[in-house]
């Protein structure tokens, strides 16, 4: 009985870890962004591909529609009283501008979704990338 | 004696008392290199290819438009006196609202896509002027 209480009150001290992963809605791709073509795409067309967009901004009697999505990976380690957390977010992130005709005339994308990376603390998990 | 020191260690264990070391990354942050670049007249078309998309567009002064880069890289270390039940950080980015730590870099660009200015800091400093109430755009008044 001594033994079994002994090796009760050992459990707590040993350590644990955790991953976990979260994403919001469905990475956009180069696939979909290709079919953008300023002074050809329209707004309707657009929206067609991409979904509805996440934001819409009035730019004067111009427009810009943002599309995204979200990947998170978390990782953590408790090691009795110390407890290491990662937590890194990156994005597939389309800003689409239109004129008054709703015809596209700018394209902007960051396709990042799939770099969104498990760590620890110390560790520059981004650090090979580029900038731009 | 013995037996508080065995009860001291039981309380940390269970993570009555934690130090908490934590690293949060958003984003890609925009290189001084490139931001060196940036020059007055520039075509709004080369900043979107090379900076990619941003993460806010305002409207700027009718017809202009103002970009909003940003990211965070934090690291901290924190010493809890509790038990820590959930890691609570929300796993999704916010666009409704802009983090207090995020830096940032806002370009401006007037109605011809003309590179106006630019600033870089606290995002939340730097754009208190742009998040305002939008206005309404009237077809017959323009």
């Amino acid at each position: 009985m001594r033994q079994i209480l002994s090796l009760l009150l050992l459990v707590p001290l040993l350590g644990s870890c955790f991953v976990s992963r979260a994403t919001v809605n469905e990475p956009l791709g180069s696939a979909r962004l290709a079919k953008l073509e300023p002074g050809v795409t329209t707004a309707a067309e657009a929206v067609r591909w991409l979904g509805a967009p996440n934001e819409v901004v009035q730019l004067g009697r111009r427009s810009a529609y943002r599309f995204d999505a979200q990947a998170n990976k978390r990782s953590g380690l408790w090691l009795v009283v110390v407890a290491l957390f990662n937590d890194d977010t990156r994005e597939d992130r389309i800003w689409t501008f239109f004129d008054e005709n709703d015809v596209l005339t700018h394209v902007a994308a960051t396709l990042t979704f799939d770099d969104a990376r498990y760590g620890m603390p110390w560790n520059s998990i981004h650090d090979d990338e580029p900038n731009e | 004696m013995k037996g508080l020191a065995l009860i001291v260690l039981f309380g940390l264990s269970l993570g009555c008392v934690s130090a908490r070391w934590t690293r949060t990354s958003r984003f890609e942050p925009v290189s001084d290199e490139l931001q060196e670049e940036l020059a007055v007249g520039d075509d709004l078309t080369p900043w979107l290819e090379r900076l990619g998309a941003p993460l806010w567009v305002w409207e700027y002064e009718g017809d202009g438009v103002a970009l909003a880069y940003g990211w965070y890289q934090d690291q901290n270390w924190n010493v809890n006196v509790s038990v820590p039940v959930t890691n609570d950080a929300s796993a999704s980015f916010d666009y409704t609202q802009i983090d207090a730590r995020m830096r940032g870099l806002v370009l401006f660009f007037d109605g011809d896509y003309r590179l106006r200015a630019w600033r870089q800091g606290l995002l939340t400093d730097i754009t208190q002027g742009l998040r305002r109430r939008r206005p309404n755009w009237n077809e017959e008044t323009g």
